[in-house]
């Protein structure tokens, strides 16, 4: 009796071990900054006031922005699935030529700084741009493309690995007993996929209502989503409470989709046949899927194509001029480092970052993954779970704001400390690391364990032996988004950056908002060399061949 | 009738099936025997028009070539099943019905009369998951049948069963397969599942076919000793060993003779003699190893059992026994 009783709190207590750190870490840099800017904002003049509430809520430029948010976010969603649906399938059902470049490709939007995006589809769309004749620049179709950009790769990579190994045999017996592809497609291929698409769907939706560096480069003054409505009400309007409203708001909104999300992703039969399937040939009846395909394809490269081509360009010439000069710290007025050291500096503090998602990553997913004997213990893991994932849809700014005024004063006095913009970009790359890591080891047979412990392996031996290798990939994997996420992270480094070490992104925006064709041709090449080194750190992932990154 | 004139499937230039030929009656019932290995499957899937294959699949003389699979009207049954497990039992029965747009009244009776077939009246409302393997099967086949198939294929139906259900569906197959007048295609590695369930049998190895005939001819004359041990032969004697039992069965001389575990029984008055190595008793019968003299360790069965040492006369029974590739040559027995 008092074995068990030990055997029961020994597993509490590594549980709690497990989780103690990401925890604390989580509590003082993400939920008490933004609690600390919502109180801020909420509790102003020392009580808290309901009628701010309904009458922030009650003011039509807001409730213009609510309804901006939603309907591009649900087009954006719409679209996104649309799109990445069929790619998902050419990409990991089909064999042809150049295919593990494209779906390497296709995923570099979903790590690209959305920075190096807006001026992608500027130099696209914009008054200079090969497309301009579209009169798309600043317009909500602008926005929703640029969304679609972003967001398709998602629904490749989570729909892609379901498909992958879903058993192609109940569709080859509905085709033996009559049924059409179409007819397959609807009744067996889809219902079999609903979870990977849900769970996608869900996911891009909270992208795109908290897409931030999009709306602002491509909405212009006209359009504002929640987000760059919270942006505008710090910094142009000084107008905290609302901001802090808005805030909460999309913070609600985030978590009920969490919820909801991680609600349908529960599999209704989760002994489902995963196998590894023969990839086809393509044949004329792809046509379809491989048109859409190229769409994406299309829509991914032109901007970026554009991008590239623009950099290329000085005074209406050829050369390389403008890589050459992100050796210097530019023109007038010069930056305080030529943008080489801004990239040094990214890349160093890249490193440090994604070292710090994957420990506490890592964490995490053994402290969620462990098996649970008692109702109680399942919901605690499933609420830790669930607790990792809210970076995800808190906006970057918010977060940066919030560490910007809670870290500077009282007890945690951190804002000059070297360690800061590392750890933040951890946050927002760590919920990447966590859906990366814990459906592997949520897959790993826990039979397994108990036989290394039948054959006389103690707990850590254990881990060595079973879940070691399952993980080891997934983990390069991981350790690669991470690594590009916070290469390209803007939104929260731009509140925390030291003037004398700022990164490449930063860089970028401040060589936009500079006059001058000079200027604006090295953000381009900056610009392209972000992209370039991001690309790099997507094949080198998409190398490892994880199929499990898509769980997100 | 289905047939197959050179038929080959390869993957990655890698050939799984070699120029086969085969014909399949209406109402027939064909099992493609075969180890795992043997490119049986992928046959049967190109049959499905679900693997690409050169050569010639016919229906009625009318080729299949460019017949997408949902068009050719045969149904396809999995070993595992693959019930579609969002779908109750009706649904799964009817899923084919519901395609052809057959009303729902009659939909609804022809799934009660196929469910009372399988043996699984009332079963309408359950789902997949709540069922047990073999009720999965009955299932798929109740399943494959509403579509009334020109033509069945069954992928290993009853491998993933335990044997004692095994062998009891697999009766129930042969006599529902019977009664439905269905024509069809078996593959399976099991030769008992094989014999039970079907009328003719083709045996495959390596992707070629080795022999074809009703369930009789090639028990009677397997075409080679590898084909004699995997029919469920016991040994295959070679040689001057073949000999001397050739002799007491009252056979011509050959080069080989294919023995059932039962080809020798103890008999006081039989005419061969050797010593017994070891000795199991059965249910039914004693089963001996002898050593015989000139031709090496043989099984034989016995009614009582002698001890180990013991010398032991025997009798040959010419009805257990083949003489491997004789019905190419000539028909003995």
């Amino acid at each position: 009796m008092s074995s068990t009783r030990r055997a029961v709190s020994l597993r509490i207590g590594t549980l709690v071990a497990l989780a103690a750190v990401p925890v604390a870490v989580l509590a003082v840099f993400f939920v008490l900054p933004v609690t600390g800017m919502v109180q801020r904002g909420l509790f102003f003049g020392g009580s808290f006031d309901p009628s701010v509430v309904s009458r922030v809520v009650g003011r039509p430029e807001i409730q213009r922005a609510l309804w901006f948010t939603l309907w591009t976010s649900g087009l954006g969603t719409v679209l996104s699935v649309a799109l990445g649906l069929p790619a998902a399938f050419a990409l990991h059902r089909l064999a042809f030529p150049l295919q593990r470049v494209i779906r390497a490709g296709l995923l570099v939007p979903f790590v690209l700084p959305t920075v190096v995006v807006g001026v992608a589809f500027r130099e696209l769309i914009g008054e200079a741009g090969v497309l301009s004749g579209l009169g798309l620049d600043g317009t909500p179709t602008a926005i929703i493309l640029g969304l679609v950009f972003f967001n398709a790769s998602v629904v490749i990579r989570a729909v892609g690995a379901a498909w992958e190994s879903l058993d192609p045999r109940p569709g080859e017996a509905a085709a033996a007993l009559g049924a059409s592809p179409v007819r397959v497609l609807l009744t067996i291929t889809l219902p079999a996929l609903r979870p990977a698409i849900v769970s996608a769907a869900s996911v891009v939706f909270l992208f795109c209502a908290t897409a931030f560096g999009i709306v602002l480069t491509l909405g212009g003054v006209r359009y504002n989503s929640i987000e760059t409505e919270i942006y505008k009400l710090t910094f142009a309007l000084f107008d905290l409470p609302g901001a802090a409203v808005l805030s909460v708001l999309q913070l609600l909104v985030v978590i009920g989709l969490l919820v909801v999300a991680g609600r349908l992703r529960t599999v209704p039969d989760p002994a489902q046949s995963r196998v590894v399937v023969r990839r086809r040939r393509v044949s004329l009846r792809d046509l379809p899927v491989l048109l859409s395909t190229s769409v994406l394809v299309l829509l991914v490269a032109g901007p970026l194509l554009a991008l590239l081509l623009g950099s290329l360009r000085v005074r209406d010439r050829w050369s390389l001029g403008n890589y050459v000069a992100l050796q210097t710290p530019g023109f007038d007025p010069p930056l305080p480092v030529p943008v080489t050291t801004a990239l040094m500096t990214s890349l160093a503090v890249a490193v440090q970052a994604s070292l710090v998602a994957l420990a506490l990553g890592l964490l995490v997913a053994f402290a969620v993954t462990r098996r649970s004997r008692t109702v109680a213990e399942r919901r605690v893991r499933a609420v830790l779970d669930g607790l990792f994932m809210v970076p995800l849809g808190v906006s970057a700014v918010t977060l940066g704001l919030g560490l910007y005024l809670s870290l500077g004063s009282g007890p945690f006095d951190f804002r000059d400390e070297p360690w800061l913009v590392p750890l933040a970009q951890a946050l927002v790359a760590l919920p990447l690391v966590v859906r990366t890591l814990v459906p592997v080891l949520g897959s790993v047979d826990d039979r397994l364990r108990q036989a290394a412990a039948g054959l006389g392996a103690g707990p850590l031996r254990a881990v060595m032996t079973v879940d070691l290798p399952a993980i080891w990939k997934p983990l390069l994997a991981s350790s690669g988004f991470a690594f590009a996420a916070s290469l390209g992270e803007f939104g929260a480094t731009s509140f925390l950056v030291r003037e004398e070490r700022p990164t490449l992104p930063v860089v970028i925006l401040r060589l936009l908002s500079r006059p001058g064709s000079d200027n604006y041709g090295m953000a381009l090449a900056a610009a392209c060399v972000l992209a370039a080194a991001t690309a790099v750190v997507m094949l080198l992932v998409e190398r490892l061949r994880v199929p499990s990154i898509g769980a997100l | 009738m289905l047939s197959l004139r050179e038929v080959s499937v390869a993957y990655d230039g890698k050939a799984a099936v070699e120029d086969v030929g085969l014909e399949l009656a209406d109402g027939e019932v064909l099992a493609l025997l075969g180890p795992s290995g043997s490119g049986k499957s992928t046959l049967l899937r190109a049959v499905a028009g679900l693997e690409p294959a050169t050569g010639e699949i016919s229906w009625d003389g009318r080729s299949l070539r460019g017949v997408p699979t949902h068009k050719r009207g045969f149904a396809l049954m999995f070993q595992d099943g693959q019930l579609f497990p969002h779908l109750s039992v009706a649904n799964n029965v009817a899923y084919s019905m519901r395609l052809r747009r057959i009303p729902a009244a009659d939909r609804a009776k022809k799934v009660a009369d196929l469910l009372e077939l399988v043996g699984l009246g009332g079963y309408q409302d359950r789902l997949p998951g709540t069922l047990s393997g073999g009720e999965r099967q009955r299932v798929a086949l109740a399943r494959a049948l509403a579509v009334e198939p020109r033509l069945l294929l069954l992928d290993e139906p009853l491998s993933a069963l335990d044997a004692g259900l095994r062998e009891r569906l697999a009766g129930d197959l042969r006599r529902i397969l019977h009664e439905a007048g269905t024509t069809a295609l078996m593959v399976t590695h099991d030769q008992e599942e094989a014999f039970a369930v079907a009328d003719r049998i083709a045996l495959l190895r390596d992707g070629r076919l080795v022999q074809e005939g009703t369930l009789r001819e090639v028990w009677a004359h397997p075409t080679d000793a590898w084909a004699a041990l995997f029919l469920g032969y016991a040994r295959v004697l070679e040689g001057s060993a073949a000999y001397p039992i050739l002799t007491a069965a009252g056979f011509d001389p050959a080069d080989s003779v294919a023995l059932r575990r039962s080809a020798f029984v103890a008999d006081p008055a039989g005419p061969l003699t050797g010593t017994v190595i070891s000795a199991r008793a059965t249910p039914e019968q004693h089963r001996l190893v002898v050593r015989l003299d000139d031709v090496g360790e043989v099984d034989a069965v016995a009614d009582t059992a002698p001890a180990p040492g013991e010398s032991v006369r025997l009798r040959v029974e010419p009805n257990r026994l083949a003489i491997p590739g004789s019905y190419a040559r000539k028909s003995v027995e």
